[in-house]
């Protein structure tokens, strides 16, 4: 049978006479359908933003990760590609200068330094230019009590032999020998 | 936006296709109202409108009635189903051979699968190409079952039939 010929609309004499009656309507409550409706649509939008959103999220996510990776690849391989670089690197140091005028002076006096109090006083000697200098050093790092006091052990010109002492050990002992004779 | 979510695209297709897709629920289960009820809101959540709505309700109705009725009939197995309201009434200015209550009768007394078919053609005027995509059939053996329907109809109704030339 054709479709066309199935499809015609109350073909048959008992149809149209069914066609008398209709359904009796639903007992759905109007109000509710349209309240549960409302929500469904409701929910449906809802639904739909967070589904579009989250279909979103991660090609943006991996785009950008990518991104910033191929950016880091470029870099390194510029950075590869350069020969290296020299640095100059200037310091400044800050030195106190007269700690270090100190510093600088002092391996000429320290050996020859007597302990405090020991030290012979040079006040009243007849020294020479460059021990006065030594005691002026002497003074000024390790205050006047460094100075000797005592004359008579104080200095090494105290001790020293006396370019007259040769001569007098000579005639000494030529003063003997006559006598002697 | 789906049109369904439209309060008065709804509420003309419930005036429409509620008391119809309502029969059609009720012979697989009591709860036929809640069954179209459902698949109205199934339509409002779908995306887009379906291309032929009333045939997209049937099919939804059929799925919820049937799954209805196997899930009652594992609840109350020696219990027997209540009494059908009768789901049919004259339409007014209309004076039919038989009473409403004798149609609904008749109606009832055939198989189901007759049946199923008469109430989407007649009273949902669904092609059979529907009714078949609906029941997963063949076009002819829907028309097949269609015509055994009113067949087993007639003899119900006491009409004496005669077939076409």
């Amino acid at each position: 049978m054709d479709r066309e010929e199935i499809n015609q609309p109350a073909s048959d004499p008992l149809e149209n006479k069914l066609r008398h009656f209709a359904p009796r309507a639903s007992g759905i409550d109007r109000d509710r359908l349209m309240f549960l409706a409302g929500q469904e649509a409701g929910g449906e939008r809802r639904e739909a933003r967070v589904t579009r959103r989250a279909h979103w999220l991660w090609p943006v996510a991996t785009f950008v990760s990518s991104g910033v990776a191929a950016c880091f690849a470029i870099a390194l391989g510029l950075q590869m590609m350069q020969p290296p670089r020299e640095r100059i690197i200037v310091r400044e140091v800050v030195v106190q200068p007269q700690q270090t005028a100190i510093v600088a002076q002092v391996p000429a006096t320290p050996a020859t330094v007597p302990a405090r109090h020991s030290l012979p006083s040079p006040i009243g000697l007849s020294l020479p230019a460059g021990s006065l200098l030594q005691m002026r050093n002497v003074a000024l790092r390790f205050g006047v009590d460094a100075l000797p006091t005592d004359r008579t052990a104080s200095t090494s010109t105290a001790t020293a032999p006396s370019p007259i002492s040769p001569w007098q050990q000579l005639r000494d002992s030529a003063v003997d020998t006559d006598s002697s004779l | 936006m789906n049109p369904a979510a439209d309060p008065e695209f709804l509420g003309r297709l419930l005036d429409e296709q509620g008391g119809v897709l309502a029969l059609y629920a009720s012979q697989w289960t009591d709860a036929a109202d809640d069954c179209v009820q459902e698949a109205l809101l199934e339509l409002v959540r779908q995306p887009t409108l379906p291309d032929n709505v009333p045939a997209w309700l049937f099919r939804v109705v059929r799925n919820r009635a049937i799954g209805r009725a196997r899930s009652q009939q594992r609840r109350r197995r020696h219990e027997s189903l209540a009494m059908r309201e009768v789901p049919l009434e004259t339409k007014p200015g209309r004076e039919p051979e038989w009473s409403a209550a004798d149609v609904t009768v008749a109606l009832d007394g055939i198989e189901d699968d007759l049946r199923e078919v008469v109430v989407a053609r007649v009273w949902g005027n669904l092609g059979f190409e529907a009714i078949a995509e609906l029941i997963g059939t063949s076009v002819s053996t829907a028309h097949r079952r269609y015509e055994a329907g009113l067949q087993a109809l007639r003899t119900r109704l006491g009409i004496t039939w005669t077939a076409k030339k």
